[in-house]
């Protein structure tokens, strides 16, 4: 009897708090109303999230900015809990050995996606991220199309200006003007910028430590455009040994690319990742690579 | 008590134990990716991915549970003075469990997973652990029962809280009701932590702590301080631990109140923590010579499962003074996401819990078998798995730390995991020294079943 009454007392401990903590949430429908723009995943995006799922991506990667200045500083506006309505598993995530993803759609190209799967390393040198060598080229293109869908409509409009970018790019490489609409997309007051650290031997050094840690990937070790990351990216990065290309990027060119990056192409913004002495030093390294 | 009325419990811990050499050989590959991301990359079933959620399961539903539920299966009919209900379902529970795990490491293996911590398990699994929890259940409650001993020792209470409890969270955890085993919205991550939280707090905690209260009077031949403070700390246990689940979603997008009732029952669970331990070191008092010198009053097995024992009750008071001091919102933003969690949840599971489980297996296992422990193997096991719990706890807080406050600083994010490596590698350091511990235990025990059967 005794046993017996312990057991039916623990049972209602357990069953008043699943009541409050777990079936109260359950019956509160705002939390199931999807946001104003929130639409389901497509087939492909969906085909993705399977493999996201089953490749364990999100034992690593969140997908919640939380409301913490420090959350939204490094990945955009607090997640609510609308944008999560079709989502089953949720996949918020539990741990940060790699960034947060509940916005990173269309902040990198698809191109940068697909060499950073392939081998994160090739993009990021100091990634300890798996390789996703083994998967195949369909599953490669369903994972980016949805890592591009991450955050929404609004992620949807930059991963499609990824896209339109990267046509308009390829198409004036094919006319032999990519320079001249590089140079277009650089406002003037940023055109005639010129180096405060031209020639100095200390930023050329830190330049060098900079390139190796986050540009070596792609651009190559040596500058010469032709990384590990380089066989998958189109248009192609930038040579920094060629004599005709160093000549017509001015410092204030170079800046602007590295600060907003180049969009439609695998360089992504590094201005929030690098100081101004840092950038002005990179440049002053690039200058050092022509042959 | 002999003969084929202690099988299943022996069963149960010589698989427990094969169960922790996979988990931790799978532990190791995992502690050197940290720091090699090429090793054994560019496979499918050794990617970290897959192996992580390997290694928890075979973790925490192998070894941890089989060992526990082996010490209730060996407890529970000597606290009843009655034979166990039924040895046969035991031993069905038994193959059942091992069959069990083995589907399991395949199906986490082939990347079939549910896509939810700790409830990864396909449908089909979970009907079959749902199962055999239900045929332990049964087996066991029935035990208690038809026991001839009047009194009810508090053991007994905390695996009859366990029995109850984990069907529960096991069941409402998984989302059972639909084989995608999954909510929508939001409210998946509340479910997902009601239970990841509560097989911690109503499945491992009432066993481990239930097995700690039998072997510690036993171990120090005095009995228990304070019966009344042990049922103080099961019924506040019952009344706190069901409700912190959310702790684990603080700033997150559910609903702020809900966070605030898991950080407020997180802070209360100070009090069962404390009677336990309380109750705990008052038991030892004036035996601590039993501990280092005085071993000739106790046999290998049992000198070594007191080291086990107190031990896993110190590694037990540090995790569950952190506990509540990570749920409160001013500490969360410098902890959460990060490698300290990774420290405190081995903390409990390895530290408390799994010294506790070794000192079960030393003090019972000689005893269902009349096999001798030998000296050396066990020590070996013991300080070599303290020095690499203490390296790997320590690297691990350090490295949390750095990624919380960096993170606070706005510290570039690829930065922050370069910044690492150092502590990733005193981790691998000391899980090396953690896996061989483990090998030199498989050793001890299998060697010293091999001398019985001569």
């Amino acid at each position: 009897m005794r046993a017996l009454t312990i057991a039916a007392g623990v049972a209602a401990l357990v069953g008043v708090a699943l009541l409050v903590t777990v079936f109260l949430p359950m019956g509160d429908s705002s939390l199931y109303e999807p946001s104003p723009e929130l639409k389901p995943l497509n087939e492909l995006q969906e085909r993705g999230r399977q493999i996201y799922i089953r490749e364990g991506c999100w034992y690593c990667h969140t997908q919640q900015v939380r409301n913490l200045s420090m959350d939204v500083q490094y990945y955009g506006r607090v997640s609510e809990p609308g944008e999560y309505a079709y989502l089953s598993p949720v996949l918020l995530g539990t741990e940060r050995t790699g960034p947060d993803l509940a916005r990173v759609g269309g902040v990198y190209s698809d191109d940068w996606h697909l060499a950073h799967f392939i081998n994160p390393r090739y993009t990021v040198p100091r990634s300890i991220m798996p390789s996703f060598s083994y998967l195949s080229q369909e599953e490669l293109e369903a994972l980016i199309a949805y890592v591009q869908s991450l955050g929404g409509a609004e992620a949807e409009r930059r991963a499609e200006m990824q896209r339109r970018m990267k046509r308009a790019m390829l198409e004036a490489q094919r006319l032999g003007r990519e320079e001249e609409m590089m140079q277009a997309m650089v406002p003037a007051s940023y055109r005639s910028l010129e180096n405060p650290l031209a020639g100095s031997a200390e930023a050329v050094l830190l330049g060098r430590k900079l390139f190796a840690e986050n540009c070596s990937g792609c651009h190559g070790s040596g500058g010469g455009g032709d990384g590990p990351a380089a066989a998958y990216l189109a248009p192609k990065p930038a040579n920094f040994t060629s004599a005709e290309f160093m000549s017509t990027a001015s410092d204030g060119r170079l800046y602007y690319s590295i600060l907003r990056g180049v969009p439609g192409t695998a360089m992504h913004p590094f201005g929030a990742k690098l100081t101004e002495r840092e950038v002005w030093s990179l440049i002053a390294y690039l200058r050092t690579l022509e042959e | 008590m002999g003969g084929d009325s202690n099988t299943a419990a022996r069963w149960l811990f010589i698989s427990a134990v094969a169960w922790l050499g996979a988990a931790v050989t799978v532990a190791l590959l995992l502690a050197v990716k940290f720091v090699f991301p090429e090793f054994l990359s560019g496979s499918a079933p050794l990617q970290f991915g897959r192996l992580r959620p390997v290694h928890i399961t075979l973790a925490a539903f192998g070894w941890l549970s089989m060992v526990q539920v082996g010490m209730a299966y060996y407890t529970v009919p000597r606290l009843a003075r009655v034979e166990l209900h039924s040895q046969r379902l035991a031993k069905l529970s038994v193959l059942l469990w091992n069959l069990f795990l083995i589907l399991a490491a395949i199906t986490l293996l082939a990347g079939m997973t549910q896509g939810r911590e700790y409830a990864e398990l396909v449908y089909p699994l979970d009907v079959l652990f749902l199962a055999l929890l239900a045929l332990v259940a049964y087996n066991l409650l029935r035990t208690v029962l038809v026991r001839k001993e009047e009194k009810l020792y508090v053991t007994l209470w905390y695996f009859l809280a366990a029995l109850v409890w984990m069907p529960v969270v096991y069941f409402v955890g998984n989302v059972m009701w639909t084989p995608k085993g999954a909510l929508y919205g939001v409210n998946d991550a509340i479910v997902n932590w009601f239970y990841g939280h509560n097989i911690l707090g109503l499945w491992f905690t009432p066993l481990g702590v239930g097995a700690a209260y039998y072997l510690l009077p036993k171990l120090v031949q005095k009995p228990l301080y304070s019966h009344r403070l042990s049922l103080l700390g099961f019924w506040t246990l019952g009344l706190f631990y069901p409700w912190v689940g959310t702790h684990h979603l603080i700033f997150g997008p559910v609903p702020v109140w809900a966070q605030s009732v898991a950080i407020i029952a997180s802070v209360a669970m100070v009090l069962p923590v404390l009677a336990v331990t309380v109750n705990f070191w008052k038991t030892i008092e004036g035996r601590w010579h039993l501990l280092a010198g005085a071993q000739e009053r106790l046999s290998a097995g049992d000198s070594v499962a007191l080291k086990f024992l107190v031990l896993g009750g110190v590694w037990y008071l540090l995790t569950c003074l952190q506990g509540p001091f990570q749920a409160l919102r001013q500490v969360q933003p410098y902890v959460h996401f990060t490698n300290w969690v990774v420290a405190h949840a081995h903390l409990a599971l390895l530290g408390a819990f799994s010294f506790w489980g070794f000192a079960c297996i030393y003090y019972a296992l000689p005893r269902l078998t009349g096999a001798e422990v030998s000296p050396r193997p066990a020590k070996a096991h013991f300080y070599l798995l303290t020095i690499g719990l203490s390296g790997f706890i320590a690297s691990l807080t350090v490295a949390g730390l750095i990624q919380g406050s960096s993170w606070q600083a706005g510290v570039p994010f690829v930065d922050v995991v370069a910044s690492l490596r150092p502590y990733l590698a005193v981790r691998l350091v000391s899980a090396v020294m953690m896996v061989a511990s483990v090998y030199i235990f498989i050793y001890a025990v299998f060697s010293s079943l091999r001398g019985v059967r001569r």
